[in-house]
């Protein structure tokens, strides 16, 4: 039980880090959406800033504007009022973006699958690259999650 | 060590059914004048099938009583008098109301619809020359919940300020009906998550109250410790929001440090960092106490070393004080009117607290106390001592609550089982029905459930803390504030939307 972390482990972070300068340029802007969560999914994004994550790093940071986003962070079960906002969200990021989905919720609707207020998915609304599962999924996976998505587009090209 | 029987408390509920809605409303708007009375719950219940019966659950600790006031509607009745015309707690409940059942509250200044916010009408509420109104939500800056607010400025001050939510309604109310009770916690868990054991602890105290049962001393005393555990961590997040806010970047840097602990703490306890299965209807967790509880004691004691003094650096610091001082002023009497709970009514000076207003005989041996604003200032700095304080209150109850977890001796308070509970009066003709609350970091949570025969959840009411500050917030940004000092309001408030919303 101490609070120590790792770091050999993470070396193959910091190779799929220099990949996203490629696409990217310098660094990865992570914008942030809540469509439906309880609140822990936020806890724990807000937690990849916090000093014993520091996803800065990593050269990711936080954008206050879609419109200056590379990722799109998309967290909890996505309600009708918040579908067309989700929507527009995606619509404002300049190409090439890429989409995770954070939380069994944003994967499939969690414990609110069966809500009349549960519109589907994110998948279903916009395309994917990388889901994240857990409830809330933790700092380490979120950050996994984000770099996996980054990966698995290494071929995009400006207008993906 | 001694431990408290099961037997510990005294409160009672009555019920006081009346004919007719209008006697309801007409009893239940005494107790606004009433100092220390509370309403609880709001809102329809159904009894065998549809929406029936108006009840009203007033607390009344001055005199250790939950009062149950309900009464049914006459046949076709479509309206009724409006209750937060002269109670503004209920001003939201009523528009929830009007919205799930078209009876009209007549006298309700505003009707607009309130759990979908996209069919509702904008409504411009300040006129005149110079006016901008300023959009902000429901996707804005930092990792926040959706919501929206609609700001009136004139110049840089902030005239008028409303906050829509319900962007998130996830319907948790109706997807529980027809659960099977254990089923129904998981969506508990998911109210609010940073307000897990909150939640999980009004909905299984509200399961065990409607089905007359206390369960052990044990059981309840798990339930403090973890509920403090919850309380470390989401007010080291606020301290860290409020720094965040002041721009002070290294205190942000520290007290989300403090938070990571914490949470770490808490997965390693039990499993999850934010402390899942913990609590459940009936039974206690899996925890081996006596295993774990020193060195969860000496960790709970380096991160309060850095956070005391993380705190102590921002008490002298002048640019982050004065952002909160006078900042965001609640007047008492708003927060009386309001039903303002948690750190948002203590720093107005009212000692609002289920801990000790509901849960006294559980919580004093531990040598709990409240902790209120005395000069009940009300502002942004309030909030700030109160949480502070708080979180000194809530490391002394952990310590000892972790101590009598390990060494107490549970056994002599009886079998684990659990014994009957008698504290509803005799004929409440309310039956399988149950009320549990808990002090949440946030304020007071309240479920009301009620069960079939088959223990399947045929009714679920929660009332989540921020639920009765939101509106709050609107009043106290608006009284002489600039819209450079939003974020300090709102960082103090330290709301959530997630449990409004359900």
């Amino acid at each position: 039980m101490d609070n120590k972390s790792d770091w050999n482990e993470l070396d193959a972070e910091k190779q799929a880090a220099s990949r996203l300068r490629r696409i990217f340029g310098k660094s990865l802007h992570v914008r942030h959406i809540d469509v439906g969560s309880c609140n822990a999914c936020e806890s724990e994004v807000l937690a990849l800033s916090n000093p014993y994550y520091n996803f800065h790093r990593l050269g990711l940071f936080f954008t206050a504007s879609p419109r200056q986003a590379d990722v799109l962070l998309v967290t909890g079960a996505m309600t009708p009022t918040m579908k067309p906002i989700l929507m527009e969200t995606y619509e404002a990021m300049p190409k090439p973006r890429l989409v995770v989905a954070a939380g069994v919720c944003a994967i499939h609707g969690g414990v609110f699958a069966n809500s009349r207020q549960f519109a589907g998915p994110v998948e279903s609304v916009i395309p994917v690259d990388a889901f994240i599962p857990g409830c809330p999924p933790t700092p380490y996976a979120l950050i996994n999650g984000i770099l996996a998505a980054v990966n698995g587009r290494e071929g995009v090209t400006r207008d993906a | 060590m001694k431990v408290l029987t099961a037997q510990g408390s005294n409160l009672k509920h009555v019920e006081r059914q009346h004919h007719r809605i209008g006697d309801l409303v007409h009893a239940v708007v005494h107790f606004a004048s009433e100092e220390s009375a509370q309403l609880l719950y709001f809102g329809w219940i159904p009894k065998t099938g549809g929406w029936s019966r108006l009840l009203a659950v007033i607390g009344r600790p001055k005199h250790a009583l939950i009062e149950w006031h309900h009464a049914a509607p006459t046949f076709g009745q479509t309206a009724y008098p409006s209750l937060s015309a002269r109670w503004p707690a209920a001003l939201w409940l009523e528009r929830e109301m009007w919205e799930l059942t078209k009876v009209l509250p007549v006298g309700h200044p505003d009707l607009r619809a309130i759990l979908h916010p996209e069919n509702q009408e904008e409504r411009i509420v300040v006129h005149g020359d110079e006016v901008f109104q300023l959009p902000l939500g429901p996707v804005r800056s930092d990792v926040v919940e959706s919501m929206f607010m609609r700001f009136d400025t004139q110049g840089e001050q902030i005239v008028h300020m409303q906050p829509e939510l319900f962007y998130k309604h996830r319907d948790i109310e109706r997807l529980a009906v027809g659960l099977l009770y254990p089923d129904g916690r998981f969506l508990a868990e998911r109210v609010a998550g940073t307000s897990t054991i909150a939640h999980a602890t009004a909905y299984a105290r509200a399961i065990e109250h409607a089905l007359g049962h206390v369960v052990h001393p044990k059981v309840e005393q798990e339930r403090i410790v973890f509920g403090e555990l919850e309380r470390l961590y989401n007010h080291a997040h606020d301290m860290a929001q409020m720094a965040s806010a002041a721009g002070m970047t290294v205190a942000q840097a520290q007290l989300s440090r403090v938070k990571e602990e914490c949470l770490r703490v808490n997965g390693d306890l039990c499993g999850s960092r934010y402390l899942r299965n913990a609590v459940l209807p009936y039974k206690g967790s899996d925890v081996e106490w006596a295993q774990v509880v020193s060195t969860v004691i000496r960790r709970l004691r380096d991160i309060n070393g850095r956070f005391t003094q993380c705190l102590d650096l921002l008490r002298r610091t002048p640019t982050f004080v004065d952002r909160f001082v006078g900042a965001g002023i609640v007047k008492q009497e708003w927060a009386r009117a309001y039903g303002t709970v948690g750190p948002v009514a203590r720093a107005c000076g009212q000692p609002v607290d289920v801990r000790e207003d509901y849960l006294r005989d559980r919580y004093e041996q531990q040598a709990y106390r409240v902790v209120v604003d005395e000069a009940g200032t009300g502002d942004g700095w309030a909030r700030f001592v109160v949480r502070a304080g708080e979180w000194e209150i809530s490391q002394r109850v952990l310590t000892k609550g972790l101590q009598l977890l390990a060494n107490g001796d549970f056994m002599e308070a009886g079998s684990l089982a659990g014994t009957q509970d008698d504290s509803k009066n005799d004929g409440f003709s309310l039956e399988r029905t149950g009320i549990g609350l808990s002090e949440s970091p946030r304020g007071r949570v309240c479920h009301v459930v009620q069960l079939d025969p088959d223990g399947r959840l045929a009714f679920w009411g929660i009332r989540a803390a921020s639920a009765w500050n939101w509106p709050v917030l609107g009043l106290a940004v608006a009284n002489g504030n600039i819209q450079q000092d939003f974020p300090p309001i709102e960082a103090s408030f330290g709301l959530s939307c997630a449990g409004v919303d359900r």
